[in-house]
């Protein structure tokens, strides 16, 4: 009986102490309460969503307009997840396959190819909100891999490399060419003056004045989109992302190896890692997209993880980081907050809203639209990871003084 | 929330101290004088009477059983704290319980059991919970019927999207059960779970008490 009763007090005491050593500040049920149901009747549900941009055309008509194989469009006043429908492109009507849509402040571009024969180029159109136009029918046959816009210029990246089979539109031996379109005459896309490079062209940014891109290990600024006498800095680990903050003359880098850099002025350069240094071993976490938000005192970047080496990568979710002035490129003193953090802002003071919603995506891009209308909003499109089931594109609102949380679109 | 190692430690311990109970019980029995044996080492090898299919109490003392079970796992409300609604957030999942019994008084046995179970959140994120308990049971039977009204108490282990928490768990419930052989009974088995998460201090809160019904499929072995 004696042996019931200290079995009985040590298992008490047990008890006690396992209860008495758990961590207090996470509720499991509270934070399942607060979850966001997987929305199924997005346009968008369970696809990768490349880029997203708004356009307001002179007519007046305002829409977002997003590409996941084809464009898409909303009216910016229906709201997330409301009215999305795919957009006819001229005569070309639906039968089109498009990943790439970039915009100035007067035109909307879009890169077409063949819906059936991916290889084969339509070529690079424009849309003022009335006409479609096919733009530069001498490059239309190029194999046009991006649109980006920096400075209010329109600039392409074409893969004009070999192929190993000899096919003519297979080219699977890669090298990049950049161009930018010169709309002082005709519009005509012209080389620019950086070399062909074969690591990818992930984007071109401006500060306002200069303009920034970068290939491989190598970033290159100059004073004119034709990037003549560009200046050349080296990164850790290749571009994959930049970013722009033209009222402060100031741009961010993104690269492979978890790294965020920033020039101020035109040379002033530092740099941070949100996520910790990453290894030239193995695969990483890729800094994949990178947006600058001017909210809080001195601005915060987002930064979005996606895979490097495509095979391999678990790495998903973003990361924020709040500036530390306005002087300089922010980061000496930053401060970074991973996406559920309490000081992060984008989940709107709930971080359930980040673990149910925009966590588990490989980013593609952000956007960010900071018209007040109805806005400001954050976008942020990508692939959700295998094992969820959730939109490729969301939006964050943002009413002044906080973000509202993620909400499928 | 990573319980630490004293939490770990802790589980360990009461994972021990229910068979050293056990083990006490039983040894004090062997301690009585040989030709003083107590009634339960009387009873037949199984615990049940060689051709007592018409008796009423099969259950007699010294009796033992070994129940397993699968079951739904249906979230019914969760309360408390600043909870703003009574939503559980979760969708149907199972559990599986595997128990020890051992019948101290006629018709009324205790014992233990180790349960595991899954829920799926609205958000697509994975709830597991492991408890242990203490048990105690009625049986009775209107032969080949067999009843049981049940109570447990003890303790659970949660994890929830790479968090764990610890708790104290309460369980209620019955069954109704079919006796097939001498050795098994097959039936269905209903049990409430009752599931306080308790937070203090500045983080009281996020208090929840999370309320599921667990109803499936049992089997007893009649040892």
């Amino acid at each position: 009986m004696k042996r019931i009763h200290i079995a009985a007090a040590a298992a008490c005491l047990a008890f006690a102490l396992a209860l008495s050593s758990c961590d207090n500040s996470y509720g499991v049920l509270s934070s399942i309460q607060k979850e966001v149901a997987s929305t199924t009747d997005s346009v968008f549900y369970r696809a990768s969503v490349q880029n997203v941009v708004r356009f307001d055309d002179t007519s007046g008509g305002k829409y977002y307009y997003a590409t996941m194989n084809a464009i898409y469009r909303r009216p910016v006043a229906s709201g997330p997840n409301t009215d999305w429908k795919l957009f006819s492109v001229g005569s070309v009507g639906t039968d089109y396959y498009c990943s790439r849509i970039a915009v100035t402040s007067t035109t909307l571009y879009a890169v077409l190819r063949n819906r059936n024969t991916y290889q084969t180029m339509k070529g690079v159109y424009s849309w003022d909100g009335t006409t479609w136009s096919l733009v530069d029918s001498s490059f239309s046959s190029k194999d046009v891999q991006a649109l980006y816009v920096a400075n209010d210029t329109l600039f392409a990246v074409t893969n004009e490399g070999t192929s190993s089979t000899g096919s003519a539109v297979n080219l699977d031996q890669p090298i990049f060419h950049l161009y930018y379109l010169d709309t002082s005459g005709t519009p005509t896309f012209t080389a620019t003056g950086i070399s062909p490079s074969t690591s990818w062209i992930p984007g071109v940014a401006g500060d306002g004045s200069y303009f920034f891109t970068g290939a491989g290990k190598t970033v290159y600024s100059a004073a004119s989109a034709d990037f003549s006498g560009a200046a050349p800095t080296t990164v850790t680990g290749e571009c994959t992302s930049f970013a722009s903050d033209p009222a402060h003359t100031r741009i961010y880098v993104g690269t492979s190896y978890g790294y965020v850099y920033g020039c101020y002025n035109h040379s002033d350069w530092a740099s941070t890692a949100p996520w910790g240094a990453g290894s030239s071993a193995g695969d990483v976490a890729a800094v994949k997209a990178l947006a600058y938000l001017p909210v809080g005192t001195y601005g915060r970047l987002v930064a979005g993880k996606n895979m490097y080496n495509e095979y391999t990568s678990t790495y998903y979710g973003y990361y924020e980081i709040a500036l530390s002035d306005t002087t300089s490129a922010g980061l000496t003193s930053s401060s970074s907050y991973v996406g559920d953090s309490s000081g992060a802002a984008l989940h709107g003071g709930d971080t359930t809203n980040y673990d149910t919603t925009t966590k588990y995506l490989y980013v593609n891009n952000f956007y960010y639209d900071p018209n007040t209308d109805y806005g400001p909003r954050l976008f942020i499109t990508g692939r959700q990871i295998i094992s969820k089931k959730l939109s490729g594109l969301w939006s964050d609102l943002y009413d002044g003084s906080k973000w509202g949380g993620w909400t499928t679109e | 929330m990573k319980p630490s190692t004293a939490a770990a430690l802790g589980l360990s311990l009461m994972l021990l101290a229910l068979p050293a109970g056990l083990a006490a019980q039983e040894s004090g029995t062997a301690d009585q004088p040989a030709g003083n044996e107590p009634p339960a080492a009387q009873a037949p090898a199984g615990g049940i009477a060689a051709g007592a299919l018409g008796e009423d109490n099969p259950f007699t003392v010294g009796s033992q059983l070994i129940t397993i079970s699968a079951a739904a796992q249906i979230p019914l409300f969760t309360f408390g704290g600043d909870s703003s609604s009574t939503s559980p957030n979760m969708y149907t999942g199972g559990s599986f319980t595997f128990g020890y019994q051992y019948f101290v008084l006629p018709r009324f046995s205790i014992g233990g059991a180790l349960s595991g179970s899954y829920n799926l959140s609205v958000g697509s994120r994975n709830l597991f919970m492991l408890p242990l308990t203490f048990k105690a049971a009625y049986w009775w039977s209107v032969l080949p019927f067999e009843f049981t009204a049940n109570a447990e108490v003890g303790g659970y282990l949660m994890r929830f999207d790479g968090n764990g928490m610890l708790g104290p768990i309460a369980k209620a419930g019955g069954g109704a059960y079919y006796r097939v052989s001498t050795g098994w009974s097959l039936g269905l088995e209903v049990n409430y779970w009752f599931v306080p998460e308790i937070h203090s201090g500045d983080y009281a809160t996020l208090t929840r008490f999370g309320n599921f019904l667990e109803t499936g499929l049992s089997a007893v072995y009649h040892l």
